[in-house]
């Protein structure tokens, strides 16, 4: 993976260990919800949607990542170049 | 009138604030610093702004991110705080550097590179939160990590991962990120600035000071970097909206953390989310310990290079495992 910069990976990794929902107030709160199937099945949509904007979103943060760090690389690479001593100067006539 | 009096009092004037400072001060890297203060500036005041618009609730917060991002000033605002995050800490890290290759953290100035690396754990902090409360599917993510990891802590874990916990976290995480972080980023700042202006600038490696400027020119400088950098930055903001994913959705992880945060991640795809803390602590610890490591005076010692390239090789890590996380595809970690 690490050789192939231009595989660009919009899945959603791997699969979710745990059951999907809408993180809400009454989840944190430990409050049970009910809900008709009609309102599952729209979630369901909705979900499908979310998770299709969110793994477009994450691969399209690939391309401005690499460069970000190249950038990052090359400034301090400048910095080395700029501030890092060379070789000791030879003291000579005593001065 | 006592004639006395009068003559041994000092009278201010604005020239007494433009004493003479080394002619290197003009030098970008001797400017970082405050460049990046300014940057720090420029995030309260639009941090301050978007709260008008901000409500810190788990039912509320995503909504009215999404509200503001539906103007284009609001999107331009809101991109524009999470560029100069972002900057701020590249710069940091850039600020970091100089005071590494020029072993600026040796003799009087070891106290001040401890402030230095207290606001650096600060910022990092804060463009965590940060992430946190605009609470989508990469804020929430980012906080069941943070729960995480507060639950490994022994003895103050539990009671800090109950506070963190529950139907107010928005608010708590919101109230952290903008008031306790910022208010402990400037009681920390005063002794960094009043340290350094006791220290003076620190010198060139190898190079005796011998020119000197006015104060006034090295500000200068500070503000025209700062004018071409952030006005880049407020550029790149328009071009390039910063997202705000859907969401938040339990149960599954789907996002990567900010991009500098993403060396974490490597090791959280290595070793577990256990582990996610460890490469943080042991470069604080480090940077701690490096001027007790490299204490001597002279810039041309072993120590000075093992400790300078051993840090370039470091970076160098680091910057190959963002890349490598950046085209890897996302995995989850969490709830296994």
């Amino acid at each position: 993976m690490f050789f192939s910069p231009f595989v660009i990976m919009a899945q959603g990794g791997d699969e979710p260990k745990e059951k999907v929902e809408k993180v809400t107030e009454k989840m944190l709160t430990n409050q049970e919800q009910t809900q008709s199937d009609s309102l599952v099945q729209t979630e369901d949509k909705q979900i499908k949607k979310d998770f299709a904007e969110i793994n477009k979103a994450v691969g399209n943060r690939t391309v401005p990542t690499v460069i970000k760090a190249l950038s990052l690389a090359a400034l301090i690479a400048g910095l080395a170049f700029l501030y890092l001593p060379k070789k000791r100067k030879e003291v000579s006539n005593g001065q | 009138m006592d004639n006395n009096e009068d003559t041994t009092e000092k009278k201010w004037s604005m020239k007494d604030f433009n004493y003479p400072v080394p002619a290197h001060a003009k030098q970008f890297g001797y400017a970082v610093g405050g460049v990046t203060f300014v940057g720090f500036i420029l995030l309260i005041i639009t941090g301050i702004v978007m709260t008008f618009f901000f409500t810190p609730t788990v039912n509320k917060a995503h909504d009215s991110v999404l509200e503001l991002s539906s103007t284009s000033w609001g999107l331009w605002l809101r991109s524009f705080h999470r560029w100069l995050a972002e900057t701020v800490i590249f710069l940091i890290i850039l600020h970091l550097t100089r005071i590494i290759f020029t072993g600026s953290y040796r003799g009087s100035r070891k106290s001040n590179w401890f402030f230095g690396i207290g606001l650096m754990i600060i910022a990092f902090a804060s463009l965590f939160t940060g992430t946190v409360v605009k609470w989508d599917q990469e804020g929430y993510e980012a906080y069941r990590h943070l729960v995480e990891q507060v639950d490994l802590l022994p003895i103050i874990g539990a009671p800090i991962s109950a506070s963190i916990q529950g139907a107010t976290v928005v608010m708590r995480m919101f109230v952290t990120h903008t008031l306790v972080l910022p208010l402990l980023f400037l009681l920390l700042l005063i002794p960094h600035l009043v340290l350094m202006k006791l220290n003076g600038l620190s010198p060139l490696p190898g190079k005796k000071v011998t020119k000197e400027i006015k104060l006034s020119i090295h500000i200068r400088r500070i503000f025209g970097w700062s004018f071409v950098i952030y006005g880049f930055i407020s550029y790149l903001a328009m071009q390039f909206p910063t997202v705000l994913y859907p969401g938040p959705y339990t149960g599954v992880e789907m996002t990567k953390p900010p991009w500098i945060l993403l060396v974490t991640y490597q090791f959280e795809n290595w070793f577990g989310v256990r582990y996610l803390s460890v490469v943080p602590l042991l470069m604080i610890v480090g940077l701690i310990l490096l001027p007790y490591i490299d204490s001597k005076k002279d810039d041309y010692s072993i120590t000075r290079k093992i400790v300078v390239w051993s840090y370039i090789v470091i970076m160098a890590i680091f910057i190959t495992m963002i890349i490598n996380i950046a085209i890897s595809p996302p995995v989850q970690h969490l709830g296994g």
